[in-house]
């Protein structure tokens, strides 16, 4: 589903490659865990599968297609099949939590839609927002104001609104930091059985490795922009 | 001087203000999304709007005139055209700095540019967007005092009447009114802060005076004509000898204006901050402070060339009066901002409030301080052009002189040369910005 | 250049034409009159030119809406695309209006036919005639007044002095701005018109002790009421008689908000005068 070949990142000025020949295949309907500490390349990787970091050499295809940050046409597709969980899961906080999940659909709306979206929902699309926020178990809270959500409901939301999306891939950035122990799993749970019952391919970065573990079918270790050990693939 | 003959003109003043606001608004709204989408062209729109600036009201105006005819239709469009221009370079700012990440992870879901910034950049600025709004509408009305002369009315055709007239009574009422008009319209711009969908109050006002100005002809094809025969831009052998001097009246007006304003300002700002003085005086230095900064350079301009004369002297006092006003104000700003603890520690050498403040909130505020008054350097560059027509000189009297002699050609030299100037303003603003910041 | 003499006929067959159909008022018919107030009048609220709109309006059975705006480039510009019917402009802005857009000059109070300008100075001031100003700072009122800036401007320079390489001179904007720089003492003198001169020291605007005068510019043609040019004769001469018919025997506060005593006939071929000079000097 995702095949990263040689890819090498390089951030002007930076001393050393932030990610430096990464090989790295994930197969449709799996689940992997990339583990490593702050600045080990993580989130760069994430960034670069979904087209906001131009690689210096090697390549990412994403179903068979390559991702090329210079055609803004194709690149806007194969994002339609990217859901992006943010780190800070970066919601427009001004808006109403129904909204922030409908911003998944922006993609496959055009910018009209998008302005008469921002001013009047239809029922059809309040109907859609409630049945997708009650799949994360937070359906009463359409009508809120994001700003007005703690941590662990953010993170809620930042996943219905990968799955108003509909994607084919998911990339999750550390979807479980600054949670305790116990939320966190909660959230697990809850993305990685969206991704099953979506059959929806799941890349998520992770500091834990137990629960990377546990919840993840490969778990692979980057260090300073290598690949490090890697746990047998399992066949999904 | 009966109610209705004051009437008239404050109404004719909010109704073309308002008007010109609300067009604005609805017109540069849409082309700062576009330029904050960085479209194609973006950068070409961006320029045309500081070259629009560049225009004094004035010259709009009167273009204006050409197009609409003469009326209040003239006036609501110069300020219109005048305040689309810096509504959409302003809210294309704001837009920018919306927080990256909020974008991109709209970006991600494959969304268009106009879309990031309809669902993600404008939702997000909305408090700045209509505190800016509000803020412009403050600005219309002082400006309205200037294209009033266009037939629209006002209370700045009143003033300048009775200017003319040596009716010094109706001057002072007239300034004490328009002095009123900006304090309620200040003290609406602080409640929309509060409550930013005030600001749609001034919907209603707009289509009022919208239907209250409708145009009495609408002469494209003579407007097209006229503007086309103001092409190219011709300066003969006298002007081009003149220049040289025209440019550095202009300078002068503007950083002998500024200079004398931070002057004043430092000592009223202090004055004014809720630390050092005590609170009724504090209280009455800023509502001095308020006096000052709510009537327009051009007015101040106007009174001054009866007291002082005529010349750069006069323009350079008009600015330093208007923009002490404004300085004082936010250089009070930045000293209240000095982190207290700072200041308890030269009061604890048993320091007096005026050592405390001279050698406690001035340096510890100057950043601010400095940044504030680079800035309105910047803005006085402009509008010494602007009271140049007033008989200040520099290039503005020469623009405006040129202008009321129909020598069109040249009128369109000094534009370009004034945008040129607003232009060159701006990247040194913006440079010593740069610098400035940590 | 038309024969003015020979148009106002035309007028006058169309006019009693025009005026054997009885027409109403609408406000599609409304007639637009745009009014500058000239130096030393007092600005103009509405309701102090509500007898002169009312006047118009019943001679010439329209709707008449009175504008007034402070700035004559405006002005000219609104005859030229058809915004104003009707205007009062200076002598200078007449012809700048004749030349851009083809105005017709219709009537002219008595006194526009002689104005003077005043050279003034202060009292104690060695200024003696205009070769002395050579090298001095010195005052004109609006760049755009005939009696302010033009007709001084032409007497300078037939006394030998060039206006631009002798004096330093600024425009004051108006003609009691002009007064009062130079009775402040902030110029050594300034040229100004003799009807505001008048009534400022009449009325103790203007200090007597400390302004005098010292030159008297020749007598010239100055403001007159115009038509735009393709406005339909009948109106223009219904318009230019009813200003024909004030009397101050009858009409005396009309009179007075135009500061007039009597009107006459204009013509372009008066003009021809100051054309030459303002055409000289490069203002036209």
């Amino acid at each position: 589903m995702i095949s990263v070949e040689r890819l090498v990142v390089r951030f002007p000025g930076a001393a050393r490659a932030a990610l430096n020949g990464i090989d790295l295949d994930v197969l449709p309907g799996e689940r992997l865990a990339i583990l490593g500490a702050s600045g080990s390349g993580k989130t760069t990787l994430l960034r670069a599968i979904a087209g906001f970091v131009t690689p210096v050499s090697g390549r990412i295809l994403v179903d068979g297609r390559v991702i090329d940050t210079h055609d803004a046409k194709a690149l806007r597709a194969q994002r339609r099949r990217i859901g992006m969980i943010a780190q800070s899961h970066d919601m427009v906080e001004r808006l109403s939590v129904e909204r922030n999940v409908l911003a998944g659909k922006l993609g496959a709306w055009s910018a009209w839609h998008a302005l008469r979206a921002l001013v009047h929902l239809t029922p059809g699309e309040r109907a859609e927002a409630k049945a997708i926020l009650e799949r994360v178990g937070i359906g009463d809270f359409g009508r809120r104001r994001t700003g007005s959500l703690s941590g662990g409901e953010r993170q809620r939301v930042a996943i219905a609104r990968a799955l108003a999306q509909n994607p084919r891939v998911v990339l999750a950035d550390e979807p479980i930091a600054s949670l305790d122990e116990d939320y966190a799993r909660r959230i697990l749970e809850l993305l990685c059985r969206a991704a099953e019952e979506e059959r929806v391919t799941l890349v998520c970065t992770l500091h834990q490795p137990a629960l990377a573990h546990e919840f993840f079918h490969r778990v692979v270790r980057l260090d300073r922009g290598s690949i490090g050990e890697s746990s047998p693939p399992l066949h999904v | 001087m009966n109610v209705l003959n004051l009437a008239i003109p404050v109404w004719q003043t909010l109704a073309m203000a308002g008007a010109g606001t609300l067009i604005a608004v609805a017109l540069g709204a849409p082309l700062a999304a576009y330029i904050a989408a960085r479209a194609p062209g973006a950068r070409a729109i961006y320029l045309a709007l500081g070259a629009l600036r560049a225009i004094p009201d004035l010259t709009l105006a009167i273009f204006a005139v050409v197009v609409v005819g003469i009326g209040p239709a003239a006036g609501v469009t110069a300020l219109a055209v005048f305040y689309t221009a810096m509504v959409g370079k302003m809210f294309a700012e704001l837009l920018g700095t919306v927080s990256r990440p909020v974008l991109e992870s709209l970006e991600a879901t494959g969304a268009s540019k106009f879309s990031v910034v309809l669902f993600g950049a404008l939702p997000s600025a909305s408090t700045d967007l209509l505190t800016f709004g509000a803020y412009a509408f403050e600005c219309a009305i002082r400006a309205s005092v200037v294209v009033g002369a266009v037939g629209a009315g006002g209370i700045g055709t009143e003033i300048v009447g009775s200017i003319n007239a040596l009716d010094y009574r109706r001057v002072a009422v007239l300034i004490a009114v328009l002095v009123g008009i900006v304090w309620v319209v200040d003290w609406f711009g602080a409640q929309v802060r509060r409550q930013p969908l005030l600001a749609l109050a001034i919907v209603p006002l707009g289509v009022a005076g919208l239907i209250g100005s409708k145009p009495v002809v609408f002469a494209a094809a003579h407007a097209v004509k006229t503007f086309a025969a103001m092409w190219p831009p011709v300066l003969d052998a006298r002007a081009l000898a003149a220049l040289p001097v025209a440019i550095f009246e202009t300078l002068e007006i503007a950083v002998v204006g500024t200079g004398l304003a931070a002057l004043f300002a430092i000592q009223l700002g202090l004055i004014a901050a809720r630390r050092f003085a005590p609170a009724p005086v504090a209280y009455a230095v800023r509502r001095v402070l308020d006096v000052l900064r709510s009537v327009p350079e051009v007015v101040v301009g106007l009174i001054l060339v009866v007291a002082v004369g005529i010349g750069p002297l006069a323009g350079a006092l008009a600015l330093g009066i208007h923009s002490a006003g404004v300085l004082g104000k936010l250089f009070a700003e930045s000293v209240e901002n000095v982190p207290v603890a700072a200041l308890d520690a030269l009061a604890a050498t048993g320091a007096g409030s005026v050592a405390i403040a001279t050698y406690g909130g001035v340096p510890l505020a100057l950043g601010p301080i400095v940044e504030h008054t680079l800035f309105r350097l910047e803005w006085n560059l402009r509008t010494a052009t602007v009271v140049g027509m007033i008989g200040a000189g520099g290039i503005g009297q020469a623009l405006f002189n040129s202008q009321q002699t129909f020598h069109y050609h040249e009128m369109l030299a000094y534009v370009l040369i004034t945008w040129g100037f607003v232009l060159s303003a701006e990247a040194l603003g913006k440079r010593f910005a740069s610098t400035l910041a940590p | 250049m038309h024969s003015s003499r020979k148009s106002f006929f035309a007028l006058a067959g169309a006019g009693a034409f025009a005026a054997a159909l009885p027409r109403a008022a609408s406000a599609a018919d409304t007639i637009r009159v745009g009014m500058i107030p000239d130096a030393g009048a007092t600005q103009v609220s509405i309701d102090e030119k509500a007898p002169l709109r009312e006047f118009l309006a019943r001679h010439m059975q329209r709707l008449v809406d009175l504008i007034i705006p402070t700035n004559y480039n405006a002005t000219v510009e609104a005859l030229g695309n058809g915004s104003l019917d009707f205007a009062y402009l200076g002598g200078l802005t007449y012809l700048q209006a004749h030349a851009r857009y083809g105005v017709i000059p219709l009537v002219q109070r008595v006194s526009d036919r002689a104005f003077h300008s005043l050279f003034i100075t202060q009292t104690d001031s060695p200024l003696k005639a205009l070769a002395d100003l050579k090298g001095k700072t010195f005052a004109f009122g609006d760049v755009n007044s005939t009696s302010g800036h033009l007709m001084p401007y032409a007497a300078l320079q037939a006394a030998g002095i060039d206006a631009d390489a002798d004096l330093k001179f600024r425009y004051t904007g108006s003609h009691p701005a002009t007064l009062k720089a130079v009775e402040a003492g902030t110029v050594a003198a300034g040229a100004m018109d003799e009807s505001v001169y008048a009534s400022m020291m009449a009325s103790g605007q203007a200090d007597k002790n400390k302004i005098r005068v010292f030159y008297r510019t020749p007598p010239f043609l100055d403001y007159v009421w115009v038509a735009r040019k393709d406005l339909a004769p009948s109106e223009q001469f219904a318009f230019a008689t009813s200003f024909l018919a004030l009397t101050e025997a009858k009409n005396k506060p009309i009179l007075d908000i135009l500061r007039g005593t009597k009107f006459v006939r204009a013509n372009d071929g008066e003009y021809n005068e100051l054309r030459r000079i303002a055409t000289k000097l490069k203002m036209l």
